[in-house]
């Protein structure tokens, strides 16, 4: 009888203790990551081996298997049945089409397959010079034709992409086989930014009218150095390199993009020299990477940028309604904390809802900078009419950094005495139902867009949409947005925008809270892969050391 | 005759966590070719107990032989290695159990069960022989030999006591085990069994013993009787010399007491008073002290030894004087 | 048996039917504009409204469903609602995985669970039973999504015998199959154990050890057959579980099944993809308890299917 007691009860610490025989091998110092630097940190080691598994010699490798956490499934743009998402379809997108301008890291147009440009003095018409070696790569030449019936095809099928990165074109035609004219409706400054995304990514015309939209996204023509070759849902899809490429065949002729959506996998993978790289790499788990892993990581800033938005309908009577509680609210805020809490410092805080490579952005001092200032909150809490009874409502999406983001906050609204105050993590079902219902006091969310300019934050402030903007000044800023949608003057269009995001600041609106940088882990062999702020790399120009 | 049997001071004890149960207690018992002797008792007495272990089927890791010994065909039991153990059951031992309900497996046809049986004992014989000999078996207990075929589900209680009675006769055993045979069936189909089992035994030639507690079975079929109490023999001898009643030990006497009588007017049954002793806690001196009528202080003090009172009858009481009578 | 099996087919459309109902009618009557949430944030009013005719949202319930099932009938499930496939295409791909998976961590469940089971049933009491009931229940204990992290941090990572994530040849089923099986393998194990003891103590089990079997063939043939029956029934519910269980399997082990289809969909609303899965895994669990009954049948001659006496 003893026995068996004994025996359970050692075999009862036994299964305890085996708990904790999982926890493995402890963290050590992370790879230095600072935020400008967009070269992987390599020391220079050979292939390091892991485990028990030797891993083949890299130098010998054309290939390269890159995990993503969700499945790009959208690989035309230019119609609205058809959607593509800028996070999601990007590592197949930018590697099979191209666009006429690419953007270097400091934010300027550099010549792609257009080799120059000019504006005219009214700012109504912009020329571009193509090459003529580009060719498809089902063999067709490029011509201007193409280029002109993309943005022709891209105004008439998908008007809603268009009216975000197409702003003011009127039509597109070719004058002859090498060169295109886009005349507007109006000037906008940013057009030829415009031109690098995914709404003019170059299609051919003649295989267009051939297949249609469907046939064209599940057999893709581009003119990039690469094309989908097989495509099986759920497991990988594999891009082969071309050889007729006009840059010339690129180092690396296959890629893999295997979807891994759990985090913990995609490190495993990672270290066993399955995958050789983790796009949109989670932080916390690349800085527990060790030193002599075969994988390191690096981080660049990007679009991506979490902003909160309040809600003032007019005559509605949510707590957020009373400016001066917005102000408070807004003065408390510390964003440091805040990016420090959900991206672990890679990324920067925010003193305009821009990020500071956007073409455009107003100058510096010519927008207040909202910082945390505890006396001026309660300050502003004192003068406001709200009396703690109604929850101050805080609306987010459950499961994501912005979560995170709105705890932070409630804690530091506590500290100024606003304790009724409620985090509404939800699914994006309910989400977007709260928005159009307006029960929500203001909202944390993330954002990013493809066009790296000022005017992205169109969205924000011009009218447009079931869940637009609720402010009581949403009329004035909409008629600010258009004026710097048609200002030539770059000048005067910063000015203007300098005014739209004052008057937000001012009022109460809203604010940035920081920029999260991309993150990518990746084995230390790769050589020559460089960080894109739209998730925008080309793997053309990676090899293996 | 030679004994074909002999059991020799058994002692068989159960051992659960709580407590230790004295089964057998010096069990003594010696069956002859050819013979059927009957063994009654209480429940609980030690019976089954007995018959499992003269197969070696006692519970695996619960029970424990303390002492004694059995022989069987002069080969000493407890000693057998698994390989004689296997050729000894079923072959030249059979054991037919208690309750015909549960002792067929259920999902195997009958004729496969019995089949099975001189697969083990009888490898010499064709597919074809072995089919003939079940079929004339069942032809021998009354079962048409088409149902061989049939689920025992599909038999009635009589009927799958007649299969389990071919099983163990089939591969024709100079011993057989009857564990209470009729005990689970109704009176008219008992009558049936005994008789077939009778018939079934002359025919084989086979000794039985057959466990009852049914005086009146042991006297309309067997030869000799023992008497079994508390896990030890307290009286065996013939049928004669048991029935006759003159010297019998006072247990017996009672067991005789308690069978009504029908000529008599008596308003009430004579039982015997209290109950068997605890088998965790066995007292020492006699077992059936504290029920017997006829206890003496030397009773308590020793247990008594068997007394021949009859040349072939023996009683284990300190009433009885060799070859004396009893009061 | 015939007609029992054809009765039961046909009892499974109306449960088919209602399931398929209920859950089309959750995920359109639960928050969140499905049209909205395609289109995005700065859709237009027109824009949903537009959609919302496409997709056929603008129409009753039961008459979307209907259309719905009708299609589904003759096979066409539809395109995605978020994503630009045809789901029936998407699915064929899918589903084949998620089907080996399953069997797979069955077959481990079973190759492995009940030779356990009988070992720890004939050593009873002893150590051998011990270790083997704190393994199983260390097995069932482990939540799905640790176990799979486990053997992917130990075989893959620390030893490097197996792949971490992936399809491929057959090594990258061992690592899922096994951790989807574990709970399974347990219970079985468990009850094979459990009933095994208790046959092994009936007396027809004691009548083939008196007829002179050697003790293995007492165990196999004679005691086997019979605790065989409640695991045969266990297998049937394990299949169920697994079907929904391999959700987390393949999402820690990136396994391109329809358990990770499934959980994206149902999170985005995505109404095709939903209900062609919850029809298909439907079917399954339907044939599968229907064969699992049969087989019952079959290994125990005392089940009568349905009533056949007149």
């Amino acid at each position: 009888m003893m026995k068996k007691k004994l025996v359970a009860l050692a075999l009862s610490v036994l299964m305890v203790l085996s708990v904790f025989a999982g926890c493995g091998s402890g963290a050590t110092e992370p790879i230095s990551a600072d935020p400008n630097n967009t070269k992987p940190a390599s020391d220079g080691a050979s292939s390091a081996e892991t485990g028990g598994q030797a891993l083949p010699s890299s130098a010998d490798r054309t290939d390269v298997v890159i995990a993503v956490a969700q499945e790009p499934t959208g690989f035309f743009c230019q119609d609205k049945d058809i959607t593509t998402n800028q996070a999601k379809d990007s590592p197949v997108l930018f590697n099979i089409y191209e666009n006429l301008v690419w953007l270097d890291e400091n934010g300027v147009c550099q010549p792609w397959v257009a080799t120059e440009w000019s504006m005219s003095e009214d700012g109504l018409t912009y020329d571009f010079t193509i090459r003529d070696d580009v060719t498809f790569s089902n063999g067709d030449k490029l011509t201007a034709e193409d280029v002109a019936f993309t943005a022709n095809l891209c105004l008439e099928k998908n008007p809603t992409l268009a009216g975000n990165l197409l702003i003011n074109l009127e039509k597109a035609e070719a004058l002859d086989d090498t060169h295109v004219r886009f005349t507007l409706k109006a000037p906008f400054g940013a057009f030829v930014t415009e031109m690098s995304t995914r709404a003019v990514f170059l299609i051919n015309k003649r295989y267009y009218e051939e297949v249609g939209p469907a046939g064209y996204n599940e057999n893709p023509v581009g003119t990039g150095a690469y094309t989908l070759e097989s495509r099986v849902s759920g497991q990988e899809i594999v891009l082969k390199a071309r050889d007729d490429y006009w840059g010339g065949k690129p180092a690396i002729e296959t890629i893999t993009i295997r979807p891994i959506s759990n985090v913990a996998t995609q490190f495993i993978s990672l270290k066993t020299g399955d995958i050789d790289v983790i796009n949109i790499a989670d932080v916390a788990s690349c800085k527990e990477l060790a030193p002599d892993d075969i994988a390191t990581w690096f981080s660049a800033p990007s679009a991506a940028r979490m902003v909160m938005t309040f809600n003032d309908t007019p005559g509605g009577s949510r707590p957020c309604n009373d400016k001066n509680l917005r102000l408070a609210i807004m003065n408390a805020i510390n964003k440091d904390d805040i990016l420090y809490a959900c991206a672990d410092g890679e990324g920067y805080p925010l003193d305009i809802e821009a990020p500071s490579g956007y073409s455009g952005c107003p100058d510096a001092g010519s927008v207040p900078v909202i910082t945390q200032d505890i006396e001026k909150a309660k300050e502003y809490l004192a003068a406001s009419s709200y009396n703690g009874a109604e929850p101050i409502k805080i609306l987010c999406l459950a499961g994501t950094a912005q979560e995170t983001a709105a705890q932070v906050i409630q804690g530091a609204l506590y500290e100024i005495g606003l304790t009724n105050v409620e985090v509404v993590a939800t699914d994006t079902g309910n989400f977007y139902a709260a928005q159009t219902s307006g029960d929500y006091d203001f909202t944390i969310a993330v954002t990013s867009s493809s066009l790296n300019d000022i005017s992205s934050l169109n969205t924000q402030y011009k009218t447009q949409g079931t869940m637009g903007p609720r402010y009581t000044r949403a009329e004035e800023l909409h008629q600010l947005c258009l004026d710097a949608d048609v200002e030539t003057d770059p000048q005067v269009r910063k000015d203007i925008w300098a005014k739209i995001l004052t008057i937000s600041i001012e009022e109460g609106y809203g604010m940035g809270l920081y920029s999260a940088n991309s993150v990518m882990a990746l084995n230390k062999n790769l050589e020559g892969v460089t960080l894109n702020p739209n998730n925008a790399w080309r793997v053309m120009s990676w090899s293996w050391k | 005759m030679e004994n074909l049997l002999e059991i020799k001071d058994l002692y068989v004890n159960y051992e659960t966590d709580e407590s230790v149960v004295h089964a057998l207690n010096g069990f003594t018992l010696n069956v002859k070719k050819g013979e059927t002797l009957g063994l009654v008792g209480e429940t609980g007495a030690g019976k089954t107990t007995m018959c499992l272990s003269v197969l070696r089927l006692l519970p695996e890791g619960v029970s424990k032989v303390e002492g004694g010994s059995i022989q069987y065909d002069g080969k000493d039991v407890l000693s057998m290695n698994k390989s004689e153990l296997r050729q000894m059951r079923g072959a030249q031992i059979s054991m037919i159990f208690q309750d015909p309900m549960t002792s067929l497996n259920p999902v195997m046809r009958v004729g496969d069960q019995i089949k099975e049986v001189l697969s083990l004992h009888n490898p010499e014989l064709s597919d074809k022989q072995k089919d003939e000999r079940v079929d004339d078996i069942l032809k021998l207990v009354g079962i048409s030999p088409d149902r061989k075929d049939q689920f025992p589900h599909q038999f009635s209680g009589g009927m799958k006591q007649r299969v389990v009675i071919a099983m163990a006769l089939v591969a024709e055993p100079q011993l057989l085990l009857a564990d209470e045979p009729t005990t689970a069936l109704d009176v008219t189909i008992q009558a049936q069994i005994l008789a077939l089992m009778k018939q079934l035994k002359e025919k084989f030639d086979s000794s039985m013993i057959l466990i009852t507690h049914d005086l009146g079975i042991v006297a309309e079929f067997c030869d000799s009787v023992a008497i079994v109490y508390a896990g030890e023999v307290i009286e065996t001898g013939s049928i004669e010399q048991v029935f006759e009643r003159t010297k019998n030990h006072p247990y017996t006497e009672g067991l005789f007491n308690c069978i009504p009588d029908l000529t008599s007017h008596a308003a009430r049954l004579t039982p015997i008073p209290g109950y068997m002793a605890d088998p965790t806690n066995l007292p020492t001196g006699c077992k059936f002290a504290d029920r017997c009528g006829r206890c003496i202080d030397k009773c308590r003090q020793a247990a008594p030894e068997m007394v021949e009172v009859d040349p072939g009858h023996f009683v284990k009481c300190n009433q009885m004087e060799k070859g004396g009578s009893g009061l | 048996m015939i007609k029992y099996t054809l009765r039961r087919l046909l009892l499974m459309i109306p449960v088919i039917l209602g399931i398929t109902f209920l859950v089309f009618f959750i995920l359109l009557a639960s928050p969140g504009n499905v049209a909205q949430m395609v289109l995005g944030p700065e859709a237009t009013a027109e824009d949903i409204a537009m959609k919302e005719h496409d997709l056929g949202l603008d129409q009753p319930i039961v008459v979307q469903y209907i259309k719905y099932m009708w299609n589904a009938l003759h096979g066409d499930f539809g395109t995605s609602w978020f994503q630009n496939f045809n789901v029936m295409e998407e699915f064929s791909h899918r589903i084949p995985y998620t089907l080996s998976l399953g069997f797979l961590a069955i077959g481990w469940a079973c190759v492995l669970g009940i030779p356990i089971g009988i070992i720890a049933a004939v050593r009873h009491n002893h150590m051998t039973d011990y270790v083997v009931t704190f393994f199983s229940l260390l097995l069932s204990s482990a939540p799905a999504f640790w176990l799979g992290m486990m053997y992917q941090l130990f075989f893959a990572q620390k030893l490097g015998w197996l792949p971490a994530s992936g399809v491929g040849s057959f090594k990258y089923y061992i690592l899922p199959s096994l951790s989807l099986g574990g709970g399974i393998l347990a219970s079985n194990a468990r009850t094979t154990r459990t009933w095994l003891l208790d046959v092994i103590r009936s007396d027809y089990v004691r009548t083939a050890r008196a007829k002179g079997n050697k003790e293995s063939t007492v165990i196999v043939k004679h005691a086997l057959r019979n605790s065989l029956l409640p695991v045969i029934t266990q297998i049937g519910v394990s299949f169920s579980i697994i079907m929904g269980g391999s959700v987390i399997t393949e999402t820690v082990y990136a396994f391109p099944g329809i358990g990770s289809f499934l959980i994206n969909a149902v999170k985005t609303k995505d109404i095709p993809i939903v209900m062609a899965c919850i029809v298909v895994v439907a079917v399954i669990v339907g044939l599968t308890n229907l064969v699992v009954d049969l087989l019952y049948a079959v290994v125990d001659p005392r089940v009568q299917l349905g009533s056949k006496k007149g």
